[in-house]
């Protein structure tokens, strides 16, 4: 829809330039750019229009009825009152429109890796020098390796692919150890389903990583760099190619980097469609021509990786990051976050929630205020939140008061991972969704220990008996030993956090599982097993919406007479639950039961 | 350093693993995945154990000892986790049978109606008794199956020669994939999919042959359960007897293991633990001895030519009537045809038969021609295969790696992996080409050029070639530039020149030179006889020089040469259909009884007796001496006995010098007009005796396809040629046709063909042809 309403733009644009060659008062000509994202994905599309000594004003959910008219409005009758602006980007307060940034979903953000997010030009290396761009890099370059490495490690900053190790010491473990060459790896695999922080950073400010990477790979000593990026980001790898190529131009990337005497090149090697690639010596191992599959640490790849050199693995956000702190210093960054936990991380904010996008806050902001102050919570009730992906827990509403740091999290049985953060209400059955998470884990699973690859094919199996009514309870308890075991004997990350979902459903919504087992009851009327759909006569008006929507005609009826549901041709796909709910002229007639006997 | 295990400590003087450092102090863990040839692996994780200091549960097979651990392996949760590690296991793997509480009296003779389904059962399964699982169940004590099976109903791969695999039965432990990556370094196995689909196998849709497969039989060794099995000996249970022998297909002569039952030799494995030893055999001697030794076109019985027919007659008839023939021979009138394959006794033997009772001096055998007289000098200056492993430069000519010489192209593999140069000229792709720095694949006639530009290089400067100057300077400066000639050389048209340039490389530079012998003692044969060139035996008995002819495992000829009175058969195959012999011996095989053979270095090895002989055959020695006694020469019987009991401790080879190679000198055979394709044809390594494996051995001849003209898959494609066609190939002078395998292992634009004898059907090898599908 956005290439559409583009293609409106300039349409539009053009009726204005012909509109002006007739009359030259109404003479006007614009400018069309494209930006990255600045992540309140629930208002895109998002079009900004600067006009000439005006600031910014952003316009959200613009389709093409809106595009005409705001452009006509705002461009050609230069009339403003109408239009309904987000909000101005301006510094001085400009016609009582609100600035942006005073936005619920914006304003408790702080935004340093998100900084150029959604307002420069992604394909401009000239835009992001305007914003403070290759600061951090020159002055890294001014600064020994050893003192960018001290920098990072005061910062505290600590990988934010998901496991929170102290960035400056992996770096400084590669640095010390010697070697004719060393890798930097940027992984930007992102497997999680769902999750979209790495490419939304890529896709918006490709130099704020290169940047980064440049500045990692001089404190290391790394003399080649990969950034491994999963195929299914292409408009990324596009946007990655470009700046690599401005860079090479302009002597930032290649020998003798800004006369430095430092050195390095870069190659983007496309993944092939694996989650567990995510992991890093399984990532290595694709690098190599391997199949990727993870290898045993020790020995850990800052000391052997890729072609058995010292090799540095950082996450997009990670070294997303690191510009920034060089070139505002470790104590600035130091000012947002925690003691252990500096600092700020992206999460995408998805599912059930009032205002998804892609935030980022300081680390220690408590869940409630992201869900509810950020996030302007959910329509129907809260459930739950999980964090951290397919391999993430499940928390309850009752500790939604928890911070988000790495430890606060994994007390509670989930994880940070790399920053999904998926809400669930009232309609999500919980038992469901730990049988979905674990089957797509069952189906990334390498196949190369015992306990993952048959172990979680195990675990599966018993959740698909409850979903579908064929359990009995004790599986309950086979479903938690199995998944302990799984979590305590696999040999890599992705086994050893595949039971967290299923795991902190059993603890904190265990009610949940036992209703499904002993009452064949799905309190979210999702297992389809377990459910029933049923006409109430009395309110059914006869319209024959749901008759048009049934793909396997098991509602009949005449019009202006109550309708008729053979169960036993229902495939409980809700198109009629649906249609008879939001229909001005249907009845509501239409309700899902569950429980049996 | 120390470390303490199940607080005893124990002492560790070199780098190992946790679970080394247990086993070689006697304390158990549990184990599937590792193997001591291979990189500790991970994967099974039943070798888990607990270590102070670090969390979880690491693996023992990974963790390197240091200084001052504490590893408990034995707490009640390591026990518990193992336990349920091994139900995974159970529930991908039908394990019926191993928890039956019927199992000790169904293991002797079954005593109940069965419970399990003939597949899903132990007892029914070809490596029962000697399945690392049962083994592993019985360690734990487990009684019974806690969860429900997951079995993945796969059918049963059967159409590969040699071994069939069932992976219902895989219990991933890695170890084929690894030992075919790491060890055999062949690379044809891998991990396939992922998740539930997870398989093992050859990747990219190839099946095992197309994927470069050698048929080493490693991953066979390897496995621990019953997923890959050997069809020979499939059904016929544990062997009762483990004997070490020796090779007798090539002039490597590779120590085997031999696997007996009730003295009937059953199976070949290399020498170490069977569940171990992965080996450098070839295909010939994992899988094909057994089956040579077995088969059942064998001669059993004597024969004799009687005016009426063939008659089956006693041994002391036929020993009688041949006896006869001999006592009224005239001397210097007869010649003896002994074939490569057999002991230094039997040569001895027949050595001093020839001597004193044909009274000749004129022994050959079929091999021994010009070219192989010329290789056989040039031989003399090999090296070991010691010198191949640490070579820093290698230049392979016409070796034909498939299904041949497995310590040399391991001992290639092994070098080229740690990154030295290795340039291949040839005709074909083997399991060293993905190594090679260079392929090249010439055109005819430049396989000589090529080493006259070298030479050019090397004595004067002047090169044209940037990889000929690159080669030359290697050759000529390196520390351990090694040279390889295969056999293949043999049936080239060019071959003496060829020789004669690669002798004159070696004198003007610092390269050695390893030469494999596709005969198994051919040294042993040099050491013990002054053999004749075939070509002047031949030149005899067609001027009528030869009254009889007696051969030893040898066929040269197809038909009795018209002027010669008799003919001695003496083999364990059988003779050519129209030979028709006049008296016909029944001889045993190797392992059905011992002897000495030259093996690599001059230091001579021994076969050793494993076997009882089949039926009525009986040694060559035994044949001869009682024939000699027969023939009433006096004390010739004692002589032969005597003599064959003299084998010399260092064997060494003597050709005379007057067997000048002739056409040396000779100009390099023209290849005529340019065409589409080279056609290049190889005489068949895979002689033993008589026999030429390639057609005697089904599982062989199904990978060498024999008579078929192999055909690069690509060019098949564009020519809309399949397996199963059949083609018309000319070089313009010679036409003929020929039934079509389509391999991928042929260079685009070559053709090849296995042939008999001689150098083939056309007038040049390798020569220009084209190629044209019939139509049917």
């Amino acid at each position: 829809m956005f290439h559409s309403i583009l293609l409106q733009w300039k349409f539009e644009l053009r009726k204005i330039q012909s509109l002006s060659s007739a009359s030259p008062q109404a003479q006007s000509w614009a400018k069309v750019s494209q930006v990255g994202c600045i992540g309140t994905c629930y208002l895109e599309p998002i079009v900004d229009i600067t006009a000439y000594g005006q600031p910014r004003i952003s316009y959200g959910n613009v389709d093409e009825k809106r595009a005409e008219f705001i452009i006509r409005k705002h461009l050609v009758e230069k009339d403003l009152s109408k239009t309904n602006p987000l909000g101005h980007l301006g510094i001085e307060p400009f016609n009582g429109i609100p600035h942006l940034f005073e936005h619920s979903m914006l304003k408790p953000q702080v935004r340093i890796v998100t900084k150029n997010c959604g307002l420069i030009d992604p394909g401009s290396i000239n835009h992001y020098l305007a914003n403070d761009g290759y600061i951090g890099l020159s002055k890294a370059l001014k600064m020994k390796p050893e003192e960018v490495i001290e920098e990072i490690t005061h910062a505290g900053l600590r990988g934010r692919g998901g496991a929170g190790f102290l960035t400056g010491r992996k770096w400084k473990t590669c640095h010390d150890t010697p070697s004719d060459v060393k890798y930097l790896i940027c992984n930007a695999d992102e497997g999680d389903p769902g999750a979209f922080m790495n490419r939304l950073l890529i896709e918006s400010d490709p130099h704020g990583l290169l940047e980064g990477i440049l500045i990692t790979a001089y404190a290391i000593g790394a003399t080649m760099g990969y950034i491994y990026i999963r195929a299914e980001y292409p408009l990324a790898i596009v946007r990655l190619q470009n700046a690599m190529k401005q860079m090479n131009d302009t002597g930032l990337l290649g020998k003798d980097i800004m006369g430095s005497g430092f050195s390095f090149s870069i190659k983007i090697k496309e993944g092939a469609g694996a989650f567990v690639c995510g992991e890093e010596t399984a990532l290595i191992h694709s690098i190599e021509g391997k199949r990727g599959m993870p290898g045993t640490r020790p020995p850990f790849p800052a000391e052997k990786g890729l072609h058995q050199k010292p090799t540095v693995i950082n996450n997009v956000e990670t070294l997303g990051t690191v510009a920034h702190i060089i070139r505002n210093g470790s104590d600035w960054y130091r000012q947002y976050g925690v003691e252990g936990n500096f600092g700020t991380k992206t999460f995408s904010l998805v599912g059930k929630i009032r205002r998804s996008g892609l935030i980022e806050v300081p680390l220690g902001t408590p869940l409630r205020k992201i869900i509810f102050d950020i996030g302007g919570g959910t329509q129907k009730q809260f459930k739950a939140v999980q964090t951290g992906g397919p391999s993430g827990g499940c928390i309850p509403l009752e500790l939604l008061d928890t911070p988000v740091t790495y430890e606060s999290l994994a007390d509670i049985g989930s994880i940070m991972g790399s920053g999904g953060l998926i809400v669930m209400d009232d309609d999500t059955c919980i038992v469901d969704l730990a049988r979905y998470f674990l089957d797509f884990i069952q189906q990334e699973s390498c196949g190369k220990c015992t306990p993952c690859r048959v172990g979680t094919r195990h675990m599966v199996e018993i959740l698909e008996k409850i979903c579908h009514g064929k359990a009995t309870l004790d599986m309950l308890d086979k479903l938690e030993s199995m998944a302990k075991l799984v979590q305590s004997t696999s040999l890599c990350g992705l086994g050893q956090t595949a039971p967290n979902p299923v795991l902190t459903t059993l603890k904190y919504f265990r009610s949940e599982y036992v209703e499904h087992i002993n009452d064949y009851y799905c309190p979210a009327l999702i297992c389809s097993e377990l459910i029933e759909y049923t006409v109430i006569k009395e309110k059914c008006t006869g319209c024959q919406r749901c008759v048009s929507v049934c793909p396997t005609g098991a509602i009949t009826g005449p019009r202006s007479e109550p309708h008729n549901l053979d169960v036993s041709k229902c495939i409980k796909c809700r198109a009629c639950y649906e249609v008879c709910r939001f229909d001005a002229i249907a009845g509501n007639a239409i309700v899902i039961t569950s429980g049996k006997e | 350093m120390k470390l303490i295990i199940d607080n005893k400590t124990i002492e560790v003087n070199r780098d190992l693993t946790v679970l080394e450092a247990a086993e070689e102090n006697g304390i158990y863990i549990p184990k599937m995945c590792a193997h001591p040839e291979l990189v500790p692996y991970g994967g099974c994780r039943l070798c888990i154990v607990e270590i102070e200091g670090r969390k979880g549960y690491p693996t023992s097979c990974t963790t390197i000892v240091e200084d001052g651990m504490i590893v408990r392996t034995d707490t009640n949760t390591l026990q518990d986790m193992r336990i349920d590690l091994v139900q995974l296991i159970l529930s991908e793997h039908p394990s019926g049978c191993l928890l039956c509480e019927d199992i000790d009296g169904c293991s002797q003779f079954q005593e109940t109606i069965r419970k399990v389904g003939v597949t899903t059962g132990c007892r029914w399964c070809p490596k029962d008794k000697d399945c690392e699982l049962q083994k592993v169940v019985e360690s734990f004590n487990i009684t019974e199956l806690s969860l429900p099976g997951l079995y993945r109903d796969l059918p049963v791969e059967k159409y590969d020669p040699f071994f069939d695999r069932d992976y219902n039965l895989c219990i991933y432990c890695g170890r084929c994939v690894r030992i075919c990556n790491e060890y055999r370094k062949s690379s044809v196995l891998s991990l396939r999919q992922r998740g539930k689909h997870t398989t093992t196998g050859p990747s990219f849709d190839n099946n095992h042959t197309d994927a470069g497969c050698e048929y080493c039989g490693a991953c066979v060794s390897v496995c621990p359960t019953g997923a890959m099995s050997e069809k020979s000996r499939k059904w016929w249970g544990m062997p009762d007897t483990y004997s070490s022998s020796v090779c007798p297909l090539c002039s490597i002569n590779c120590e085997i293991q031999v696997l007996s039952l009730h003295n009937k030799i059953v199976g070949t494995i290399p020498p170490g633990k069977p569940h171990e030893t992965a080996g450098e055999l070839c295909v010939k001697g994992r899988f094909c001895l057994s089956e040579i030794v077995n088969r059942t076109e064998r001669i059993l019985e004597p024969q004799f030519h009687y005016p009426e027919g063939y008659g089956i007659v006693s041994w002391d008839e036929v020993i009688n009537k041949g006896g006869e023939i001999l006592q009224n021979l005239k001397p210097e009138r007869s010649a003896v045809f002994i074939s490569p394959d057999l002991p230094v006794e039997d040569y001895l033997a027949a050595k001093t038969f020839s001597e004193k009772v044909l009274k000749t001096d004129v022994i050959t055998s079929s091999c021994f021609d010009t070219n192989m007289i010329a290789y056989t000098k040039l031989a003399f200056n090999s090296v070991s295969l010691e010198k191949v492993r640490k070579a820093d430069n290698i230049l392979s000519l016409f070796l034909n790696g498939n299904y041949n010489f497995a310590p040399l192209t391991m001992a290639v593999k092994g070098a080229a992996s740690s990154g030295i140069p290795y340039y291949q000229l040839g005709w074909i792709k083997d399991t060293t080409s993905r190594f090679a720095t260079q392929i090249i694949v010439p055109e005819p006639g430049d396989e000589v050029r090529i080493l006259d530009r070298i030479i050019t290089c090397i004595e004067s400067g002047k090169c044209d070639n940037e990889m000929i100057k690159e080669l030359s300077d290697r050759l000529k400066k390196n520390d351990n530039p090694v040279i390889i000639i295969g056999p293949w050389v043999l049936s080239l048209t060019n071959c003496t020149i060829i020789l004669d340039r690669i002798r004159k490389i070696i004198s003007i530079t610092n390269s050695k030179l390893y030469m494999p012998d596709p005969h198994g003692n051919l040294r042993g044969l040099l050491s013990s006889v002054s053999l004749k060139p075939v070509e002047s035996v031949l030149g005899k008995i067609n001027k009528g020089e030869i009254d009889l002819i007696y051969l030893i495992g040898d066929a040269p000829f197809s038909v009795k040469p018209k002027k010669v009175k008799h003919l001695f058969y003496q083999s364990a195959f059988p003779a050519p259909e129209d030979l028709e012999p006049d008296v016909i011996l029944p001889s045993t095989l190797w392992g059905e009884g011992g002897g000495t053979f030259a093996g690599e270095n001059g230091s001579p090895v021994t076969v050793k007796q494993v076997a009882n002989a089949h039926d009525y055959a009986i040694s060559h020695l035994e044949i001869l001496t009682r024939l000699a006694s027969a023939s009433k020469v006096k004390g010739a019987g004692v002589a032969i006995k005597n003599r064959a009991g003299k084998v010399p401790v260092r064997l060494m080879q003597q050709i005379p010098d007057d067997y000048v190679t002739a056409s040396a000198l000779s100009g390099i055979a023209s290849p005529g007009k340019k065409l589409e394709f080279i056609m290049v044809q190889e005489r068949s390594p895979h002689m033993y005796m008589n026999l030429d494996l390639g057609r005697g051995i089904e599982g062989l001849g199904e990978l060498v396809m024999p008579g078929h003209v192999q055909i690069n898959l690509s060019d098949a494609k564009d020519m809309e040629i399949e397996n199963g066609d059949s083609v018309k190939i000319t070089d313009n002078e010679v036409e003929k046709t020929y039934p079509v395998a389509v391999r991928k292992n042929i260079p685009k634009g070559v053709v090849f063909l296995t042939i008999l004898n001689g150098s083939g059907d056309y007038k040049n090898n390798p020569c220009y042809v084209k190629i044209r599908r019939v139509n049917v």
